[in-house]
């Protein structure tokens, strides 16, 4: 067993792959297969593609008849609709309008009327899904399928590896981490959490050997305005930035879950969101806005990778 | 993943089970999926039997040249959707050479084999189209084929249905097949043989697969098959002092089988060992042991190779013996070799490298068999025990 | 005879037992390769099954088989 690493860039990350393989040959057949499958998705769920099923959706918006979709999208809206009801609403994948009112690139806090403009397209509860039937009734409604399927496609890369045959590896989409298998010897991956204030130096390293990894920050995108940050966790109910903490990563048997749930309490707030993740069970680690850090997941001090 | 004691919670069983539901999550690696691609196999072989030593053999009468088949097989393999997949088959056997007609004792006693006077040419056709749709629980493959000779018809179908439980560690099939079989014998002046016969096979049986660790699969199959019409075979004898009988078996029979297959794989020589045993046992008395020890490597420059040693030993028919000293009540008789007691050893080699969308494969067998081979003592040994070489030449095209 | 297919029923039966044994699904890997198939290769054993039916006294045992033929 040899460990190859192919790093590739999808979904705007730098990602990486890592397998345990006998030889080139068959390392280089499934990395193939598995990056073609990160970018499959990627194209499929894009907004800036003409031709994605997201442009799809988003142009039947208002139109009487809805539109119709395939069975993996089906199980994504199913999914995004359970993320809704566990969290009252605020795993909300209609919410992504609001970046027409939050431009956090312009360093200028939008007006409230911008934002209340925009308030009545979202909210999942005013779509019709039934599938495979989904009907936008507002012109001007978009989903956005952006805050889960770089997890999922984790998720279905690894997935595709296991396949394959492969024990032993990693997927790494841009932080999002999902375990295709320990090392060879069953020892677990240390894997890095990025620093939320500080991207060149992990805040802590965490023992992985099965599952996934998810993170969520105030860093991604923000803006400092008069002091005070404001990141792109936006509150669909509010259309407000969530003053919370500045990062959850999370733990779970799917890479896509632990991204949810580390959303979730992202948008939750620092004592909500501990409290929610605590009840969910799983092992998470957040750094709040004093750069302490709390949580289950048990940290490694060490600075190898 | 640490779990609070009392359970996981309904938001996290919420979300997991959503998230189970999506495709390339849900999918695990023991659960049956149809194939990507259409793929295309090729096979041709040349199936060779030993010629009967000339020992053995009545100095007098007929050939000692055993069968010799060219089989040529074709498979075509099409995945209509991910829940559905056909598989069509064709195989065309060309067959000449001589077989054993019946058994006589020599001067001492011995016995001899008396083989059938002329060369048989034969030529067999065979079709088959099979389905399966992978169901949300059930696999369920269904097939029919029809298989043509000269003097041979058979008609046969099956269905099998596979479910997986939800631990995805363990699956059962069952399945039940019919075939239905009509002989029509090539006449010969002054051979008595039957003119048009029949007969139907109904075969049950039920499987269960189980995953014991990473490295090792299980299977066990219970068979039942029951034989029903003419059971004999209308180019042999019997030698009886008073003159030779037809072969002449009971015209029902009733087989059970019980079978493990074993795969364990080994990191250490990074490859899989294959075991596989049968008991069989029938209403003719004849019972047969079946042990088939193999080992299966891919590797590193995606060459394939396997070796397997299968050994073989089975008990007699009643009713069988190489030769009737006198008139048998039942009027059951046969020299059949099929029917005697022996037992067989065969080696087997393949070797296969995939390049691309190809597969190209070699393969060789050869069949060797002995009365001391037995589990039984056996007192004579019927001469027209077979010993055959396989060779084959196999190419797969994915597309 | 009779007692001896019971006992081998049993065997069977006891398959189950080792249900309890859990491989999680990322530890599937080995077991999904190709030289860990029942029948490695179909055609070859299509083959083999059709001469071992049709030259030896006994058959049948993994599934359902197919036709007979006039072999002799």
């Amino acid at each position: 067993m040899e460990l190859f690493t192919y790093p590739f860039k999808a979904m705007g990350s730098p990602c990486e792959l890592r397998l345990y393989v006998e030889n080139k040959i068959i390392a280089e057949h499934i990395a193939n297969d598995a990056i073609a499958e990160v970018h499959r998705l990627e194209k499929k769920y894009s907004r800036y593609r003409e031709d994605s099923v997201t442009s799809n959706i988003n142009n039947s918006a208002g139109n009487k008849s809805g539109i119709e979709v395939d069975n993996e999208t089906a199980l994504l809206l199913n999914y995004a609709q359970v993320g809704y009801e566990q969290s009252m609403g605020l795993f909300d994948i209609t919410s992504g309008i609001l970046r027409k009112a939050w431009d956090f690139r312009s360093n200028k806090i939008p007006k409230q009327k911008d934002i209340d403009a925009l308030l009545p397209f979202i909210g999942w509860n005013k779509l019709h899904w039934q599938a495979p039937l989904l009907h936008l009734p507002l012109a001007g409604m978009e989903l956005d399928f952006g805050g889960y399927v770089k997890e999922y496609a984790a998720d279905v890369a690894a997935n595709y590896c296991r396949h394959a045959g492969v024990t032993g590896g990693l997927v790494n989409l841009g932080g999002d981490i999902c375990v295709i298998g320990p090392h060879p010897d069953a020892s677990p991956w240390k894997v890095g959490i990025r620093h939320p204030r500080n991207p060149t130096v992990p805040m802590s390293f965490v023992m992985l050997s099965t599952g996934g990894l998810a993170s969520s920050g105030d860093y991604e995108r923000f803006m400092m305005v008069d002091g005070i940050r404001y990141a792109h966790i936006l509150n669909p109910h509010t259309g407000w930035p969530v003053n919370s903490l500045a990062s959850t990563s999370v733990v779970a048997e799917q890479c896509v879950v632990a991204g949810t749930s580390s959303t979730i309490a992202m948008l939750k707030g620092e004592e909500n969101g501990s409290a929610w993740l605590e009840e969910l069970g799983l092992p998470y680690l957040c750094m709040n806005q004093n750069e302490e850090i709390t949580g289950t997941l048990k940290r490694v001090r060490s600075i190898e990778f | 993943m640490s779990k609070k004691n009392n359970g996981i919670s309904p938001a996290l069983a919420a979300l997991t089970t959503a998230a189970m539901a999506l495709p390339g999550i849900s999918s695990t690696v023991s659960a049956a999926v149809a194939a990507n691609e259409p793929k295309l196999s090729l096979q041709i072989s040349r199936y060779d039997e030993d010629s009967i030593p000339s020992g053995d053999a009545d100095p007098n009468a007929g050939d000692r040249d055993r069968y010799e088949i060219d089989v040529l097989q074709v498979q075509f393999l099409y995945p209509v959707n991910e829940k559905f997949q056909i598989t069509t088959g064709f195989v065309y056997d060309d067959m000449s050479g001589s077989s054993p007609w019946f058994v006589r004792p020599d001067a001492n006693g011995d016995p001899l084999v008396v083989m059938s006077g002329a060369t048989i040419d034969d030529t067999r056709y065979d079709y088959r189209v099979g389905a399966q749709y992978f169901g949300e629980k059930f696999t369920i493959s269904p097939n029919i084929g029809y298989s043509k000779e000269k003097d041979y018809t058979a008609v046969f179908g099956g269905v099998q249905v596979d479910y997986e439980f939800p631990n995805k560690a363990t699956s059962i099939s069952g399945g039940v097949s019919v075939s239905f079989d009509e002989i029509d014998p090539t006449q010969e002046a002054g051979v008595v043989r039957v003119n048009n016969e029949d007969k139907e096979n109904y075969t049950f049986f039920g499987t269960i697969n189980q995953v014991i660790n990473k490295h090792t699969i299980i299977q066990s199959t219970i068979g039942v098959s029951i034989f029903d019409g003419f059971l004999s075979d209308p180019y042999k004898q019997v030698f009886l002092p008073t003159g030779n009988l037809p072969d002449s078996r009971p015209d029902d029979r009733i087989q059970y089988t019980w079978s493990t297959r074993l795969r364990r794989y080994s990191e250490l020589f990074a490859a899989a060992f294959h075991v596989d045993y049968r008991f069989y046992y029938d209403d003719w008395n004849v019972r047969s042991h079946t042990l088939d020890l193999g080992l299966h490597k891919v590797t590193e420059s995606g060459w394939a190779f396997d070796t397997s040693i299968r050994y073989y030993t089975q008990t007699q028919a009643d009713f069988y013996e190489p030769f009737y000293t006198q008139v048998r009540a039942d009027g059951e008789y046969s020299s059949d070799y099929r029917l005697s007691p022996y037992g067989s050893i065969a080696l087997r080699l393949g070797l296969s490298e995939t390049i691309g969308d190809w597969t190209v494969k070699l393969g060789a067998e050869r069949y060797i068999s002995d009365k001391s081979y037995s589990i039984q003592s056996v007192d004579v040994e019927n001469p027209a025990l077979l010993d055959y070489t396989l060779f084959t030449f196999g190419m797969d095209y994915s597309f | 005879m009779k007692s001896l297919l019971r006992g081998l029923v049993v065997i069977t039966l006891c398959l189950f037992v080792f249900s309890c044994s859990s491989v999680n699904p990322w530890e599937r890997g080995i077991l999904a390769k190709p030289e860990m198939a029942w029948e490695p290769d179909p055609l070859v054993g299509q083959l083999q099954e059709h001469v071992y039916f049709s030259k030896e006294g006994s058959s049948g045992g993994y599934g359902a088989g197919g036709g007979g033929c006039g072999c002799n």
